[in-house]
């Protein structure tokens, strides 16, 4: 079977992903499925993680310098440590954690639980893409993979949007 | 309670009484929640912790499901005591014995709570056989009563927001053990396992590191916290599990009809081992424990798997010593190990 991104490389990388109840299955060569960031080490260390992502070029001096205004953590302090300072560090800290989050968890988009005082604003965020989901389902019964792949990014796109 | 009263006591994922306890020991959910601008533990100056610890005190003390509990204060902790809860997979071996930390343990050992660990909290489910979703329902309602009482610190785009992004979103590490001898003695287990790391699940050796575990027990955990549902991740993981156990059974079943002479011999030798042993250090204690599992589940033994499984736990370095009421050398822990083993195994 050839890779369904690049359509050249033998797919070597069987993802299988469950969003919601429907189960998506990707195809992809080594290179992409990297590229995708599906591709994790067996066991990793934030340190790891860090040492594969903060390369020199991936990271302009600019954000080495960050600083956390409410409990005063650089972003080198965390790059040193693996650990943040506090629950606002991820709000001055945002630009530069937002690729590193998509490497860790092939993701940066909680979909999980609410606390229940923010429950009401997720409520309107999820009825809009309700439709979305319907042709997900479809497209995977199909077996329509590369088409239920297109749909879940616009699904966790539209997400985004508050 | 007292936290001495824990070592007559077994603890209930040890009883064997859950689904599929022929392969899996127990299934464990642990959720990380913080309060929001605090401090996150390791960056915290001592009076930060004590004074978030206060916060959360009150609300944990009053709790329906934790307060006929056991409060433990860290700082108060020998390091005998430490041990042995990390050997009863109560704490992280992480976790510092100072001041403004301290640990809820709830009847049976089912629900505990650490508070400044790595975050302000970490709340943990730990039940016997494969129980993720009922791990979950107990957690989730846990995290829904604590958070009447304490505001979490909560990013709608990032979800609940930890000390480490590792795990950030749903703050969730759900694992289960299982116990594998006929995929490891058939070598098959350098096959099943990587495939499972491609699925999104970190595995790992329960005793020792690297896919060399001791006694053949492995510990299966969901490695993505962003960009999934609680229940996905359960399910996700329920049903990889049960993949895993029905190669465990072909292998078990395949290996017996192949090679029952040499089976029969392996397991017979362990018991014959473990009834005669005037010393006997927990490394081969939980190898050949291993063995007579396997044996009970082939039926070639008559004995009780909650006895192996409690047998597993005490038998570690310092159980031994709490139950003798004393720190002990090596060589005195490896003869009170040998007599504990050879009582059990006459009383049963
Ligand atoms: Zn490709
Ligand atoms: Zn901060």
């Amino acid at each position: 079977m050839l890779c369904e991104k690049c359509e050249k490389q033998e797919a070597s990388f069987h993802y299988t992903e469950i969003v919601n109840g429907v189960t998506t299955e990707l195809h992809l060569c080594e290179e992409c499925a990297k590229r995708r960031g599906f591709i994790l080490p067996s066991t990793f260390s934030l340190a790891d993680l860090l040492g594969g992502l903060l390369e020199p070029e991936h990271l302009p001096s600019l954000e080495t310098g960050l600083r956390c205004k409410n409990c005063g953590l650089t972003y080198s302090n965390f790059k040193e440590t693996g650990f943040l300072g506090c629950s606002q560090c991820y709000s001055f800290f945002h630009k530069p954690l937002e690729p590193l989050l998509k490497k860790i968890h092939g993701s940066s988009e909680h979909i999980g639980k609410f606390p229940k005082k923010k429950r009401k604003e997720k409520k309107e965020k999820v009825s809009d893409i309700q439709l979305l989901r319907e042709k997900l389902k479809e497209a995977v019964a199909k077996e329509k993979f590369e088409e239920a792949a297109r749909l879940r990014d616009k699904i966790r796109e539209r997400e985004k949007v508050k | 309670m007292e936290l001495d009263d824990l070592i007559s006591k077994t603890s209930d994922w040890l009883k064997s009484k859950g689904p599929k306890s022929e392969v899996v020991l127990s299934s464990r959910i642990r959720l990380a929640r913080n309060l929001e601008n605090l401090p996150f533990p390791h960056w915290a100056k001592p009076k930060d912790l004590i004074d978030i610890a206060n916060r959360i005190r009150p609300s944990l003390k009053k709790n329906l499901y934790l307060k006929n509990g056991i409060l433990v204060e860290m700082e108060k902790l020998s390091s005998l005591d430490r041990d042995f809860l990390v050997e009863r997979h109560l704490i992280s071996p992480e976790y510092k014995r100072k001041e403004g930390r301290f640990l809820i343990i709830g009847e049976g050992e089912i629900l505990s709570v650490m508070v400044n660990e790595e975050d302000h909290l970490r709340m943990q489910v730990l039940e016997s056989g494969l129980q993720l979703r009922d791990c979950w329902l107990l957690i989730n309602k846990l995290d829904e009563e604590l958070n009447e009482a304490v505001d979490f610190a909560f990013d709608e785009d990032w979800g609940y927001l930890t000390a480490c992004p590792t795990n950030l979103g749903i703050g969730m590490r759900a694992s289960v053990m299982v116990h594998l001898p006929a995929l490891t003695l058939t070598k098959q287990i350098h096959k099943a396992l990587p495939a499972l790391t491609k699925l999104g699940i970190v595995v790992r050796g329960l005793y020792g590191e690297g896919s060399e575990a001791r006694g053949n027990i492995f510990q299966v955990s969901n490695s993505a916290t962003l960009g999934k549902r609680e229940e996905e991740v359960v399910d996700h993981m329920e049903s990889l599990v049960k993949q895993l156990i029905g190669y465990e059974e072909t292998a078990r079943k395949s290996l017996f009809s192949r090679e029952k002479n040499s089976i029969e011999n392996e397991v017979w030798r362990a018991y014959g081992i473990l009834q005669n042993s005037r010393l006997l250090t927990s490394q081969e204690s939980i190898s050949l424990l291993s063995t007579l599992r396997l044996g009970i589940n082939l039926g070639i033994i008559n004995l009780k798997r909650e006895l192996i499984n409690e047998l597993d736990i005490l038998a570690l370095p310092a159980h031994i010593q709490k139950i003798m009421g004393k720190t002990l050398s090596p060589q005195e822990r490896d003869r009170a190990r040998a007599k504990l083993v050879r009582d059990r195994l006459k009383e049963s």
